[in-house]
């Protein structure tokens, strides 16, 4: 524990890392802000219908409707408005047309429409039941859906996840790299704890990097939850009928594969976050022990994630469809696909809970990768 | 000369330009050969039954076919036989209805039978039920999944003609548009500072206006050097960020001031940052340019004028597009000077690789937030919206470049001066 400390104190003792951190949270904060100088006309309705919901409910209901018929509100008549526009659309969505979108871009590749034509039919059941559990007829933010909904889970929480993985690359890199920077690597081997002092660092960086990533995301979901209020949407579903997904192909309802209010699907994404920060952390300490100059540490790092992104960004062009699909249960393309997660994941994914599916898989791989890495930091000779 | 010569050499050490090499390649993939094959949406049946895409978009090789017949401009005499174009099209479609395979007409759906009975379809010119009655049965063929060869020919001559005569209706309203002062009227330019609305007027009254710079071109253009851009400042960064951090934590500071180049080094080192930063980037600019003049038939496009019926946005001066191209490989190679010197600055006041990268990543996103040519030479980018004033842009990238020249002049001064001990 007391090592823990000292190697605690070895993190704060550069100032940049709090500087960081103050410049994350400046970033997000002023997103947060932009959005509301730009859509001043969202935040009033979002906050009435919320309102609203929170006392009604937030399904469409004959009460709920004929509530709506008494007010006199602005907001509310938009929104009685709306809810009485959207009804007959509720059950017009074309599957077959879907697929037959989908399945022209990945035409070349048999086996990858079999994979996909799979998880289309699950989705099609999965969303009938959701429609009979009145999913669709969640309020949601009701036609601001797009713009609260997409913001939060399509821009917010991917930039406190990108943020929380750089922090944590930084600070394992910076713990585990201290002890060569310093030129002190060589007396402390010959201490009690010797090389086993990796793990104490391991532990060190990891917690850290974790608290850090906590504090960032508390205090901006904080501003951003006092701005917008959600008291009347937390139990909404997120396959509402208002949630659609726009995937460049086409407009489609999020089908998810359990149902999920918007307070579980936070506290889902969260903690799927969580999970990419663990990776992000056993990925850094295998590279760390392995590359013992920092500089290409680092830059091996970057080069792992661009071609990420490159390779999924080619191999469909290639014609290597299912290769694609393979590729995308990356945790970087995981993450390019957060907004998607826990849904059926359109033509990028393949397969239900890709993202479940592709974290634990990385998870299990670094696990296995990181054993023999430590036991090589044990063995290896101090330069 | 010497010294400057070893410092550049160390800053392209081999295994720096490899990892360059690799991340550049990728950067490439990323931004930069999506924006080439935008040019390629034109689409056509493949042996599966499943439309692909084939070659360059409809709008590219029209406008291509027009700069043979027409020049860089339209003028109305010129238009008659645009419309002239468009209706022999529509006799084609006429006379490829006239034989329409029976597997297609199967596939159609009962109210498309009966208007098909009714003689609405056959020989008719209404193309968007046309479009309707085509798209449904590809719909139903994808499912199907085989297709005979003359079906498919029929729908990929069809799919053709259909977008050509899309493309000619939609270039016909926007001629008559910009004629009838569509640039100086309409609630589209509404937000322009007046020095762009007196541009507009100056534009209003010249036949340039009539040019018909395809719009693919000049959006996807601007997206490729948005990209390009990203890229450059990302390698200056790897190239130059451990410039002054390598040899601290070498220890070779002290050996460096104490040889006969003495404090020299930090402007030496400043001056190898900017060259390596610059030839870098002209080989990267080379690069990308040879990947965007390699598309099929661009090279007919140089000289026209920037002004398009096509497009919405309306450049501050006339330039061509040649011209356009090289301006924004000056401007280009001007933000990659300021970027290097940020870069070699920065490297100069951190102490490790850590603290380097944290800094690295700071800059990063204030450059790429600031500096990063977003539709150079237009009223439309981030500058010049902000001011409303001409070539904001340039003036900005221009200033910039002082003010950061200024600062790492100060800081290379102030640190000859200092004494060795304080480090």
């Amino acid at each position: 524990m007391r090592i823990i400390k000292y190697e605690l104190s070895k993190i704060f003792s550069f100032p940049m890392v709090p500087i960081f951190v103050i410049l994350c949270l400046l970033v997000n904060l002023g997103t947060v802000f932009l959005q509301v100088l730009n859509e001043p006309s969202a935040l009033a309705y979002v906050n009435d219908v919320s309102n609203f919901t929170k006392e009604h409910g937030a399904y469409i209901t004959d009460e709920l409707m004929a509530a709506l018929e008494q007010s006199d509100d602005q907001n509310l008549d938009r929104l009685n408005k709306e809810l009485s526009e959207i009804e007959p659309e509720f059950l017009g969505f074309d599957f077959d047309r879907m697929e037959a979108q989908y399945f022209e871009e990945i035409s070349s590749s048999p086996a990858a429409i079999n994979l996909q034509t799979a998880k289309f039919s699950a989705a099609k059941e999965r969303y009938q039941s959701l429609l009979e559990q009145n999913a669709d007829k969640s309020i949601l933010a009701a036609e601001e859906t797009g713009c609260v909904y997409s913001f939060l889970f399509g821009k917010l929480l991917m930039f406190l996840s990108a943020e929380g993985c750089v922090v944590t690359v930084i600070v394992l890199a910076l713990v585990l790299h201290y002890e060569k920077l310093s030129r002190t690597e060589n007396y402390l081997a010959a201490t009690k704890t010797g090389r086993s002092l990796i793990f104490y660092k391991a532990a060190a960086g990891s917690v850290c990097s974790l608290v850090l990533h906590c504090v960032i995301t508390a205090i901006t979901l904080s501003v951003y939850f006092s701005i917008w209020d959600f008291s009347g949407i937390w139990d909404a579903n997120v396959s509402s009928s208002f949630n659609f997904v726009d995937d460049g192909f086409l407009e489609k309802p999020f089908i998810t594969w359990k149902s999920f209010t918007v307070s579980e699907y936070l506290a889902a994404t969260l903690c799927m976050t969580l999970v990419l920060l663990i990776i992000t952390a056993l990925f850094t300490m295998i590279i760390c022990s392995l590359i013992d100059n920092t500089y290409f540490a680092l830059a091996f790092i970057l080069l792992f994630a661009v071609f990420s992104i490159a390779g999924a960004r080619i191999l469909p062009q290639l014609g290597f469809q299912v290769p694609y699909l393979i590729s995308m249960y990356n945790p970087v393309n995981l993450w390019r696909g957060q907004p998607l997660w826990f849904s059926e994941g359109g033509i990028d994914f393949a397969g239900k809970w890709f993202e479940t599916i592709g974290a634990g898989t990385s998870l299990a791989v670094l696990i296995l990768i990181s054993i023999p890495t430590f036991r090589h930091v044990h063995r290896k000779d101090i330069k | 000369m010497e010294l400057l010569r070893f410092e550049t050499k160390k800053i392209f050490n081999p295994i720096t330009i490899a990892l360059l090499g690799l991340i550049c390649a990728s950067f490439f993939i990323i931004n930069g050969y999506f924006s080439i094959i935008n040019f390629t949406d034109d689409r056509s049946i493949n042996e599966g039954g499943y439309l692909e895409r084939t070659g360059l978009s409809v709008e590219y090789t029209t406008c291509l076919d027009w700069a043979e017949k027409y020049g860089e401009t339209i003028d109305d005499s010129e238009l008659e036989q645009i419309k002239a174009q468009r209706g022999s099209l529509a006799d084609d479609i006429t006379e490829l209805f006239g034989n329409i395979p029976e597997e297609v007409v199967n596939g159609l759906d009962d109210n498309l039978k009966k208007i098909a009975e009714n003689g609405v379809i056959y020989g008719t010119k209404d193309f968007d039920t046309l479009s309707y009655f085509v798209s449904d049965h590809i719909v139903h063929l994808d499912r199907s999944g085989a297709l005979s060869d003359e079906a498919a020919q029929f729908i990929s001559d069809y799919s053709k003609k259909e977008n050509e005569i899309k493309f000619i209706d939609s270039f016909i309203s926007k001629y008559e548009l910009i004629k009838n002062d569509y640039l100086i009227s309409s609630g589209r330019y509404s937000g322009y500072s007046s020095a762009a609305d007196k541009r507009l007027q100056a534009l209003n009254k010249s036949d340039i206006r009539f040019g018909y710079l395809p719009q693919c071109l000049i959006y996807t253009t601007n997206e490729y050097f948005a990209g390009m851009d990203k890229s450059i400042i990302v390698g200056i960064l790897i190239l130059l960020s451990p410039l002054f951090v390598r040899d601290k934590l070498h220890k070779m500071l002290p050996t460096q001031l104490s040889s006969k180049t003495g404090r020299n080094i930090y402007k030496t080192k400043m001056t190898a940052a900017v060259v390596s930063g610059a030839l870098f980037t002209v080989f990267y600019i080379a690069l990308y340019y040879a990947g965007l003049l390699s598309v099929d038939g661009i090279k007919a496009f140089l000289s026209f004028r920037l002004p398009s019926v096509m497009i919405d946005y309306q450049p501050w001066f006339d330039m061509t597009f040649g011209a356009y191209l090289f301006l924004n490989a000056l401007l280009t190679l001007l933000i990659s000077v300021t970027v290097s010197l940020v870069t070699a600055w920065v490297s100069m006041n951190s102490k490790n690789y850590i603290d380097l990268l944290i800094k690295v990543f700071i800059e990063y996103f204030v450059l790429t937030n600031t500096v990063t040519l977003d539709v150079p030479f237009y009223p439309e980018n981030f500058q010049s919206t902000l001011t409303g004033l001409p070539l904001s842009d340039v003036i900005y990238t221009v200033l910039l470049l002082g003010a950061v020249i200024s600062v790492c002049i100060v800081s290379v001064r102030s640190r000859a001066k200092k004494d060795l001990i304080e480090g």
